[in-house]
């Protein structure tokens, strides 16, 4: 078994160059493209992906988006709304050729869940077999956000006159601060001409730098009509979660699943317990591994 | 899973080339019966008869059968199957239209009860019947020769064998399990369901090993709350839908399945809507047993050890005030979201009910969240099921 890594780039149609880090198998059966989380890096997804390169037949590619880690591009920003959709096109593109006749296995982890099912939903490619969904989390859909009370709490002191228990579920604390101002997302929304305006702050600790995002970069990254997407996805899909998941709520991501993917098409859904929404990456790469091997080989049955 | 489906006369639908062929009186191909499974098992269900001379098709079901039949006909052609969405693909998916008008079956029984589907114009044979189908006549001949009233009465149903293709069921609360089974009991029978009931059954068999388990099949059903009139006054129904519902089940429905169920007339309403309830959740265990690779047995006297179908998991229930999976679809049919004519029909209306009833714990509230919830994912979906 040979295993190595390096470092390159893709090129995109636009002239940038995105970097990736890449983990390859002499004997690879599949190519997987590993989109990272929000604001994080293919470097946080290191020791994942060497224990999958590893431990399966597969050849993995983790890359940074653009205008995150060594991408270049814009930090937090793209040129234009559905950038980030092209990016990921031609990405896949690119996978197929380098590695002409494998298929290809698309994992998301965390928000970019929401970029790879709108990208699968508008964007049908026959040479993806499968979507792996690792702790996915849904922007601008806060029903599926693990604080889902802090919302409404003027709501339910109206109509039962007493305050919201806090759900045992929100107790969990983050060091992350996110700033998202509304006043702003109106008018990137309203006036085409300021969709570049920053929208949304987020800071890992109070020691570190915020980071900006604007509207622009943000429309791209969610998935506007979630529901509707889901039902339009034709590959099959696996969803892994963490019971103790800081960022959203297993119970809801399980539901909203399991009634917008056609019927057949959700694998497998596991709840890890005891995982959060990181710590569950030490356990993704054992369990992609089995995954793969339920994915390709019916695909390899089949040619 | 043995699906057997045919046709007959004239229609776009190619057979494949290990059917049956049927042909006309002068040799040209007339249709086809594709038999999955065994021949000595179906022909004691369904019996299937074609004669040429004559151009007439006959299908009988026996009495004790508990396979389902799905047909459509037409002056040109008759189209059927054991499976409902192997015949929507056969009569094409796009004409398919659901009959607004099943929701009345959804609320007192929690099915749609033979002969009709939730589908307009695909019909289900019931046990004991038979059509006769001429070409060039729209009209079907139906008798229903035999009674089927469980006679020897059915306790409960014991399951064996190791838990093989059921899917594995994550570590949720039961609350988000129970409204998560709903589209996997859609998609295996290519039916609404709103039984509480068959969903716990289904969940309680993800976690069965390899022993044995005993299910008692009506112990949650209480004949004083199955009566037909008390079903339909329900407060979060429109009292105009109320009427009309209630008057399209005693005008059209009643006589409908009286004629192949018998209830007798002397007996309580309640009553035989247990019974059937009963044995509809035969014919759909039936199916499920089939599709999960379990030996199913049905037993007459009570067993050590006998689990009920309508116990609760927990204290949780459908409740509005909880953030909770569960809750959220709650509100997607309160909210209108859900689509079309179950809105025309029901009003689902939040200020209303869940001001004053939410804090009590109604059954026929949550059978009919699950009747709806099916229904809408049916509707969604029908064009996908798998054959």
């Amino acid at each position: 078994m040979k295993h190595d890594r390096h470092n390159a780039a893709f090129l995109m149609r636009d002239g940038c160059r995105l970097h990736y880090r890449h983990y390859s198998m002499t004997t690879a059966q599949s190519v997987m493209l590993l989109l990272p989380g929000f604001g994080l890096t293919s470097e946080d997804y290191v020791s994942c992906c060497q224990h999958l390169a590893k431990s399966s037949a597969v050849t993995v590619y983790s890359p940074d988006l653009r205008g995150q880690g060594q991408s270049q591009g814009v930090e937090g920003d793209v040129a234009y709304i559905g950038q980030l959709q092209d990016d990921l096109s031609d990405m896949i593109a690119a996978l197929q050729q380098n590695h002409p006749g494998l298929p290809v296995v698309l994992a998301a982890h965390s928000g970019s869940s929401s970029l790879a099912i709108s990208y699968l939903a508008t964007r049908p490619d026959p040479m993806v077999v499968a979507l792996y969904l690792l702790a996915p989390v849904f922007f601008g859909h806060m029903e599926y956000d693990r604080e889902l009370q802090r919302a409404y709490p003027f709501i339910y002191y109206g109509r039962y006159h007493r305050k919201p228990a806090p759900h045992p579920a929100s107790q969990l604390r983050m060091n992350q601060e996110f700033r998202y101002s509304l006043l702003r997302h109106g008018l990137g929304r309203t006036f085409s001409a300021l969709q570049h305006i920053r929208v949304l702050q987020v800071r890992r600790d109070a020691g570190q730098p915020w980071r900006n995002y604007s509207f622009r970069f943000l429309q791209s990254y969610r998935c506007r009509d979630l529901t509707q997407s889901l039902e339009r996805i034709r590959v099959p899909v696996w969803l892994m979660v963490g019971q103790e998941d800081e960022v959203m709520l297993p119970d809801a991501v399980f539901t909203l699943l399991n009634w917008h993917l056609a019927p057949g098409l959700l694998r497998e859904s596991r709840c890890l317990a005891r995982m959060g929404h990181f710590s569950i990456l030490a356990m993704a790469a054992t369990l992609m591994g089995h995954w793969l091997r339920a994915t390709v080989t019916p695909q390899a049955g089949m040619q | 899973m043995d699906i057997e489906s045919g046709g007959c006369g004239y229609f776009s639908f190619a057979f494949p080339a290990q059917a049956t062929a049927l042909r006309w009186a002068d040799g040209t191909p007339a249709g086809g019966i594709v038999a999955r499974s065994s021949a000595a098992e179906n022909s004691r269900e369904l019996t299937i008869q074609w004669v040429a001379d004559e151009k007439t098709l006959t299908l009988q079901q026996a009495a004790d059968s508990r396979k389902s039949v799905y047909y459509a006909a037409d002056e040109q052609r008759i189209l059927f199957s054991t499976r409902l969405p192997e015949l929507l693909k056969m009569c094409g998916t796009d004409k398919t239209r659901f009959d607004p008008r099943c929701v009345a079956d959804l609320i007192v029984v929690g099915f749609v009860a033979a002969p009709r589907t939730p589908y307009q114009g695909i019909y289900q044979l019931a046990p004991g019947a038979a059509i006769v189908w001429r070409y060039g006549d729209a009209r079907l001949e139906y008798t229903c020769s035999a009674s089927a009233a469980p006679s020897p009465q059915t306790i409960g149903v014991s399951f064996s064998g190791r838990a093989g293709n059921i899917p594995a069921q994550p570590q949720l609360s039961d609350n988000a399990m129970l409204i998560n089974v709903i589209p996997q009991l859609a998609a295996l029978t290519g039916e609404a369901h709103g039984d509480p009931g068959l969903l716990r059954l289904l969940l309680r068999l993800g976690r069965q090993r390899s022993a044995p388990c005993h299910v008692h099949l009506g112990y949650d059903l209480d004949p004083e709350t199955l009566r037909a009139a008390t079903r339909f006054k329900q407060p979060w129904i429109r009292r105009a839908a109320q009427r009309s519902l209630q008057h399209y089940w005693n005008e059209v429905r009643y006589p409908e399945i009286a004629g192949w169920f018998s209830p007798p007339e002397t007996a309580f309403d309640g009553e035989w809507i247990r019974h059937l309830i009963i044995s509809e959740r035969q014919r759909v265990i039936q199916q499920v047993a089939t599709a999960y690779q379990q030996a199913v047995n049905y037993y007459h006297c009570p067993r050590i050890g006998e689990e009920n179908m309508g116990v609760k998991l927990n204290n949780e229930n459908f409740s509005s005030d909880s953030p909770e999976a569960v809750n959220l679809y709650c509100r997607a049919v309160q909210l209108n979201m859900s689509a079309t004519f179950i809105n025309q029909l029901v009003d689902f209306s939040p200020g209303r009910i869940f001001r004053r009833n939410e804090k009590q714990q109604d059954h026929r509230l949550s059978s009919l969240i699950c009747a709806m919830t099916s229904l809408n994912y049916l509707e969604r979906f029908h064009h996908r099921l798998p054959q």
